[in-house]
């Protein structure tokens, strides 16, 4: 039996915050704030503070710190303990026993038990009420068959023998699954309470019957304001030194920039308009995201003739693109030419970033003509086509992209292509319908898995629009995701990617990766120990407080 | 009077229901799902949630199902917001948009009523002109321009008043005033027209001819006049306003209900659609009452006309 102790997460929480403090948690801090307020905005509103519903990023932010996990993302990609103070897996990591801490309360003070954690994680995948991330829990046994209505909710791997012992049982090894139970769907939820409510669970009007778990708690939510104070029933509430927290939900850039310079706000975002403003100011900061742009090209569809099946023609584009020009004259925003599909933020192995090897396709332009030449040759055309369509973003920094691209092409390939900015969702049905030739479109990964980039273009996979289909990647990502030794898993994915990006070897351009994503922002200098996180809920208050200037 | 009421209010009611039955046949054309997170969601699961909120049903159903809820009053919930009820969240919304318009309004018809005498009755002076000038200015400058101008100089260089967000009182000064422009603008327009017209009537001459104090010549015979076109266009304008701007509420991040009527749409959040639309009709078509009742208290003949029909 192979355990694996995990530090408590007070103790690492000290070290996280560099700094020691007494028993009331700011005695030591170097001119701490009499007025331990944080004003922070949000550009979308909330949709739900019901967990196992929440699915966009405010609903996501705000639960990530009102509410805790078993593990929680601290700073720097590190997992810290959250309510389970201990795990033991089993040698092939298919088998998680956490032990929860005894002192750990709902803010209403009764104890958080292992049958809250089995209960609301159960809850997401109840096929009579579908959730937007209950596929999610794909990995533990059974769980996909109850959400599809094959087996009994009691067959599911989920089971909490007692109160303060949970065990789950995965299909497969999952190096990363602790990652995962720091995501909002794997929170604990108080059944009597959410039975209750009913509908009006984790909305506006169900505000006063909720509990938390987490260092918060939601005081307020009205008028687009949400006001979170200190939860002094919080296990590890020494730790926590914001007595209050503003947060200002649905604000636009240019509004919250505006408060930012009266100085009504702490922090706010920026978009490509204003990066540059500020890039040079002490406030600015970037954040690297688990998040990629790609082009996806239209290779196997039943319809209609597919011009990017020819490979030497993916190839070309492939090569065709200087994505030094996208990330760093466009997005401007800390974003990274990709050469890869999975971004630099996920691991490899340990704490190494996947990126650690390089990139796998690099711009060269005599290359790609050749590339280029020898596809029309294949497919028997005296010149490019005329009608190659583009879906773009209709955001301006990202078509500003798309327009960039359209250039590169005609200038290195002669190869005109047509842009089109449709809404969102009709961009995404377009995609999904293979009524598209070549589509703009990114992902993100909720987790520290890089699985969760590479999968999605296995043949079978729901989300490959692309219709690429490749025997031998779908061996290796099969091969990778039985794996639980994470070096030898990370050999299978970097091959995979080869083939899925490279254009050298077995490399098939499936997808044209165009840049890393990141988001920046601005943050007054007296905000300290505020972490943004790559993937998941996008920041943690837990360990963030103010100093005077 | 009674009858020509009655008439007109089951008007009211079949045109709300056309325009519901429109509505909603209309946003089903719209491509694309009300689903969140729909780029991740697994086939079966996106099927799932569809057949849950009955969107797999055929339209006809959907549509008999959407009436029903709406005679006994029900909008339904809102699908980017789980579970919130539609009605609830335009409660919520409804009294900010209100009150920024409602001041927008009442001082824009203020200052537009005077603005418009003076330049009737000093017609050709400086006056005349200026007035002119500031219509041309309310007419051309988008709200949206003035409303971002004043935050940036007044809010963010000046500090004389808040440059955004739903605190005080004086949080409402600014919004309001960007709105208000507009309504100053066509309001004067319409009053100096109408007061140049009536003024060179026959029947003022006969007044001043009476001897009448100019006071009862100008405010009794010759503004009740030229108000009838004025309040004719006042309904409309005042239902646009209050219902909010986009565009206003996001420059000063008010909570109203402006950003529903662009977003529920981009959104496909077909409960919100449906409920903004119903709500907003609702509310022009009482004001087009309202605006009927009032000709007849302005001007006796209107009244008379409506009651022989």
């Amino acid at each position: 039996m192979f355990t694996r102790k995990f530090c408590i997460g007070l103790a690492l929480s000290i070290v996280l915050t560099g700094c020691s403090f007494s028993s009331n948690g700011k005695a030591d801090i170097k001119g701490f704030a009499e007025n331990q307020t944080l004003r922070l905005t949000e550009q979308k509103n909330i949709a739900t503070l019901d967990s196992v519903k929440a699915s966009d990023s405010t609903s996501m932010n705000v639960l990530n710190n009102v509410q805790e996990g078993l593990m929680r993302m601290g700073k720097d990609k590190k997992l810290v303990n959250g309510i389970a103070e201990d795990v033991e897996t089993n040698k092939d990591k298919t088998n998680y026993t956490f032990k929860l801490r005894k002192d750990a309360k709902w803010s209403d003070g009764t104890p958080i038990t292992a049958h809250d954690f089995a209960y609301a994680w159960k809850r997401a995948i109840n096929p009579k009420e579908p959730t937007d991330y209950g596929y999610i829990f794909a990995p533990i046994v059974n769980a996909e068959n109850y959400s599809n209505g094959k087996v009994s909710v009691d067959k599911v791997g989920i089971m909490a023998p007692n109160d303060h012992t949970l065990q789950v049982k995965l299909v497969k090894p999952q190096n990363n699954f602790l990652s995962l139970t720091t995501l909002p769907a794997f929170l604990p939820q108080k059944k009597d309470l959410v039975e209750k409510a009913k509908t009006k669970y984790g909305t506006v009007e169900g505000l006063q019957n909720m509990v938390y778990s987490g260092p918060f708690k939601v005081d307020s939510w009205a008028n687009n304001k949400v006001v979170l104070s200190k939860n002094e029933e919080y296990w590890d509430r020494p730790a926590v030194k914001l007595e209050k927290v503003e947060l200002y939900i649905g604000m636009d850039i240019p509004t919250g920039i505006n408060l930012y310079n009266t100085d009504r706000i702490d922090a706010t975002a920026l978009d490509q308009a204003y990066v540059e403003v500020y890039k040079q100011t002490p406030d600015f900061i970037s954040v690297e995201l688990a998040s990629s742009n790609y082009i996806l090209l239209r290779i196997n569809h039943k319809e209609g003739e597919a011009f990017f099946k020819n490979t030497n023609i993916r190839k070309a584009i492939n090569l065709a693109i200087d994505r030094d020009v996208l990330a760093n004259k466009i997005m401007k925003d800390g974003s990274k030419p990709a050469g890869g599909f999975v971004p630099p933020s996920l691991n490899g192995v340990g704490n190494e970033s996947f990126r650690k090897h390089g990139e796998v396709v690099k711009y060269d332009v005599s290359k790609a003509k050749e590339y280029w030449k020898k596809g029309l040759e294949e497919l028997k055309l005296s010149s490019a086509p005329e009608e190659i369509q583009m879906i773009s973003y209709n955001s301006t920094a990202k078509r500003d992209m798309a327009v960039a691209i359209k250039e590169q092409l005609r200038r290195n390939l002669g190869l005109n292509v047509l842009l089109d900015a449709p809404p969102w969702s009709v961009h995404l049905q377009n995609l999904r319908e293979g009524n598209y030739q070549m589509g703009m479109l990114g992902w993100g990964a909720d987790y520290n898995d890089p699985i969760s980039f590479l999968e999605i273009f296995q043949s079978d996979a729901g989300m490959n629009w692309a219709g690429f289909s490749n025997a031998e990647y779908d061996k290796l990502l099969e091969q990778a995701k039985s794996e639980s030794n994470q070096a030898k898993q990370y050999e299978l994915l970097k091959q995979a990617e080869q083939i899925l990006v490279g254009t050298e070897g077995k490399g098939q351009s499936a997808i044209i990766p165009l840049i890393y994503a990141s988001n920046a922002y601005i943050q007054k200098p007296h905000v300290k120990e505020l972490y943004r996180h790559a993937y998941g809920p996008e920041y943690s208050l837990k360990w963030a407080y103010l100093v005077n200037e | 009077m009674l009858k020509y009421t009655l008439k007109r209010l089951s008007y009211m009611v079949v045109t709300l229901w056309i325009i519901a039955t429109v509505t909603f046949f209309l946003m089903h054309l719209l491509p694309g799902t009300p689903l969140k997170n729909e780029e991740k969601l697994p086939e079966h699961i996106k099927e799932q949630i569809m057949e849950k909120y009955g969107l797999n049903d055929p339209l006809p159903v959907q549509y008999l199902n959407f009436m029903g809820g709406l005679v006994q009053g029900d909008l339904g919930a809102s699908y980017t917001q789980d579970g919130r009820e539609v009605s609830g969240m335009i409660a919520e919304g409804f009294p900010v948009s209100a009150f920024i318009g409602g001041q927008a309004v009442v001082f824009g018809s203020i200052v537009g009523l005077l603005l418009g005498l003076i330049a009737a009755l000093k017609r050709g002076t400086w006056m005349d002109n200026l007035s002119t000038m500031i219509a041309v200015f309310g007419i051309s400058i988008p709200n949206f321009v003035l409303g971002a101008l004043l935050a940036y100089f007044v809010g963010v260089k000046w500090g004389i008043l808040p440059v955004a967000l739903w605190e005080s009182y004086a949080s409402s000064i600014m919004p309001s005033f960007a709105l208000a422009l507009v309504v100053v603008a066509i309001i004067s327009r319409y009053i100096r027209t109408e007061m140049v017209e009536v003024l060179d009537a026959e029947y003022m001459k006969t007044a001043k001819a009476k001897g009448l104090p100019r006071r009862t010549v100008v405010f009794r015979h010759a503004l009740r006049n030229a108000l009838i076109p004025a309040i004719t266009i006042l309904g409309p304008l005042t239902v646009n306003i209050i219902t909010g701007s986009l565009v206003i509420e996001q420059i000063f991040a008010l909570p109203g209900i402006g950003e529903y009527f662009v977003k529920s749409i981009v959104n496909n959040d077909y409960t919100m659609i449906t409920g903004i639309t119903i709500f907003y009709s609702i509310l022009i078509v009482s004001v087009i009452f309202i605006v009927d009742i009032l000709y007849g208290i302005i001007d006796p003949r209107i009244r008379l006309s409506g009651a022989k029909e």
